[in-house]
């Protein structure tokens, strides 16, 4: 497994971590197993930013809910500094590990005003007076951009990137060591896109803070993370530092989702857009998962699991014919 | 500016305004909009949310609420639908033009099989009946490239995909063989992969359908290889208009460089933070004097604030709502 040289203690370690779910057949059928998530590997060491990409169905969500006690591993173990991390000492680590999710106003208390929501974690977590959660509140929502005034409002008077702003600011009140940013940025419009991008890279680079970054855009990915992991079908596909990602990227299936990134410039596509949609976790192909959708796939492909092996550059990817 | 080839348009929106009283004042999404489209092109109309390009073609068909005051002129093949009876905006709507919504989940009945909905549409739409209804229907989901399309009909919306759940939308607005077909973000809530393939479908059904397609969407990143001409609107004007692919490499108004150098693409200098334009859309309750985007504008200068600025021809085709237009460079 990769781990930094320049960090022995990994933050949060995801060790062969499998998630299964039963699935209902229909009347009189047997349940069916769905498989999530399979074998998942890695590390992110203290400061680090990782990316997780892949299409909806691949198991970013289900990966970034396991990480939050959300989901029960089926098998494998998430080590948080280096110890399990166990449903007993969720609430500890609860502090330290922050969620925003992409539905930012659906994750707001409608009856609630902005200041309330934001101090909501500071009231659980803490027993603060109220001149200082006062001033934790004011002192977070000039940090994420947002005018005082806006503490007074209700959730339906923000716009879409207000709004996100707000959940950034609830997730980093706490001062946490780590955010997972599950598509932070997918609903937005394209100008408040970029400011809430700015915003977490600068949080990041202020507060030395650790976070995943799930999407399924790589042009996005590719200004905000250290690493890039490839999720297809529940299977790492492929990790890779940024610049060697983006430079040398080793999967079909990565090359295809940075061909699919759309362009201003009229890039010419290097490389074959998918066409079929990804298919059902509760059928996946044999041998490898992406063979059904992949350019190069030949028998091989069918009768083995490709296993993610690594290159000098710390470059691993799971396929029997990388590029 | 003038239509270089007026006897080809299709559809042509004089003058166009929609106006709604709300209690706290009145609000006006659309101001003055005059657009053609012509027959065979492909036009996307580019703007955030609330800059009114929904409101414009939702307007344009008869859909706005019913406190809407609407005014100014639709012209379809020489009809005026801004005049029309509801019973003639019938035959035209789903028939001759489609519109096609961001969500084809909320658009969907979850309890219809995909294909009884598409019946459905078939037999209001054009009469058809029995045995030539299903083989229709299976044609229209292989020229979306929906496969197997014979079981596919038998299967509810949630048995599908989110991109082939767009695809059934197109599929179902294709049905009555339209002459254009409005394609409102058809492509926001889907991944990037589904995103690239829906647009080069809708490029490819308009190629050998010739048909018309209007592309609404926010993302200037996905027009660049499929749009004719792009109108960029904000605070419910055309700001911008003229032939995409020179828009795209000299934009002539400051919002839509704006909103050109706020998409991230794969070849930027990330060390440099992502340009954005600082600032929120204008409230539609107050719109800012002058220029609605002065507030926003890096080179905005007192003249700014005083008049609208009128679509000024930056030269044949391309037209721009900036006094400054000279002066708006990268």
């Amino acid at each position: 497994m990769i781990a930094d040289p320049t960090d022995s203690r990994p933050l949060l370690q995801v060790k062969q971590l499998g998630v299964r779910f039963l699935v209902k057949g229909g009347f009189l059928r047997p349940k069916k197993q769905l498989k999530a998530l399979t074998a998942i590997d890695f590390d992110v060491a203290p400061g680090e930013s990782l990316g997780i990409v892949g299409e909806t169905g691949s198991g970013k969500s289900t990966l970034a809910r396991s990480l939050l006690g959300l989901v029960d591993p089926s098998e494998g173990s998430i080590l948080w500094a280096g110890k399990p991390l166990e449903r007993k000492s969720r609430a500890a680590v609860r502090k330290d590990l922050q969620v925003v999710f992409q539905d930012s106003l659906g994750s707001l208390d409608p009856r609630w005003t902005v200041g309330q929501s934001i101090a909501e974690a500071l009231t659980t977590h803490s027993s603060r007076s109220a001149s200082e959660i006062d001033q934790a509140v004011q002192k977070v929502m000039t940090d994420v951009g947002l005018r005082l005034e806006l503490a007074g409002r209700f959730p339906h008077e923000l716009s879409g990137g207000q709004a996100q702003r707000v959940a950034i600011a609830r997730g980093l009140i706490l001062r946490p060591r780590m955010i997972v940013f599950d598509e932070p940025v997918s609903a937005l419009d394209v100008s408040t896109q970029a400011q809430i991008l700015n915003l977490i890279d600068r949080i990041r680079k202020s507060e030395g803070l650790s976070y995943l970054f799930i999407s399924h855009d790589l042009a996005v990915v590719r200004r905000i993370v250290d690493r890039v992991l490839v999720l297809y079908l529940g299977r790492i596909m492929e990790i890779a530092g940024r610049d060697e990602f983006f430079a040398r990227p080793r999967h079909p299936y990565s090359q295809a989702l940075i061909a699919a990134v759309p362009s201003t410039r009229g890039h010419k596509h290097q490389h074959a857009v998918l066409s079929q949609d990804i298919p059902s976790p509760l059928a996946p192909p044999s041998g490898c998962v992406f063979r059904t959708r992949c350019p190069k796939a030949a028998d091989l492909c069918a009768a083995t699991v490709p296993p993610l092996v690594e290159n000098q550059r710390r470059h691993l990817v799971a396929c029997h014919f990388p590029g | 500016m003038t239509d270089p080839e007026p006897p080809r348009r299709m559809l042509s929106i004089r003058n166009f305004s929609v106006t709604y009283p709300t209690p706290a004042g009145v609000v006006t999404p659309v101001i003055n909009v005059n657009l053609d489209i012509a027959r065979n092109e492909a036009l996307a109309v580019v703007g955030e949310s609330g800059s009114g390009k929904s409101q414009l073609f939702l307007g344009s068909l008869g859909l706005s609420g019913r406190n809407a005051r609407v005014t100014g002129e639709v012209l379809f093949e020489g009809k005026d639908l801004v005049t029309a009876s509801e019973r003639e905006l019938r035959q035209i709507r789903g028939r001759r033009i489609a519109y096609v919504f961001q969500n084809p989940l909320t658009s969907l009945n979850p309890y219809l099989k995909i294909g009884t909905q598409m019946a459905e549409v078939l037999a209001r739409e054009t009469g058809a009946q029995g045995g030539h209804i299903r083989e229709r229907c299976v044609e229209a989901l292989d020229m979306v490239q929906i496969p197997e399309g014979r079981r596919r009909l038998d299967m509810y919306p949630h048995e599908f995909s989110g991109g082939m759940r767009q695809r059934a939308m197109i599929a179902m607005a294709l049905l009555c063989k339209p002459d254009l077909l409005i394609a409102d973000e058809p492509t926001t809530a889907l991944d990037v992969t589904v995103q690239a393939h829906v647009i080069d479908l809708l490029g490819r059904l308009r190629r050998e359908l010739g048909m018309s397609v209007v592309l609404i969407t926010h993302n200037l990143g996905i027009v660049a290889g499929f749009a004719d001409r792009t109108a960029v609107m904000y605070g419910g004007r055309v700001i911008e208009l003229g032939e995409t692919r020179e828009m795209i490499a000299g934009p002539r108004h400051p919002y839509t460089l704006g909103l050109l150098e706020a998409v991230p693409e794969l070849d930027d200098d990330i060390m440099s933070p992502l340009a954005t334009i600082p600032g929120q859309p204008p409230n539609p309750l107050q719109l800012p004097a002058g220029c609605t985007f002065h507030p926003r504008c890096r080179i905005a200068e007192a003249r700014c604030v005083e008049d609208v600025p009128e679509l000024a021809t930056v030269h044949a085709g391309h037209g721009s709502r900036c006094i400054k237009w000279p002066d708006v460079h990268p």
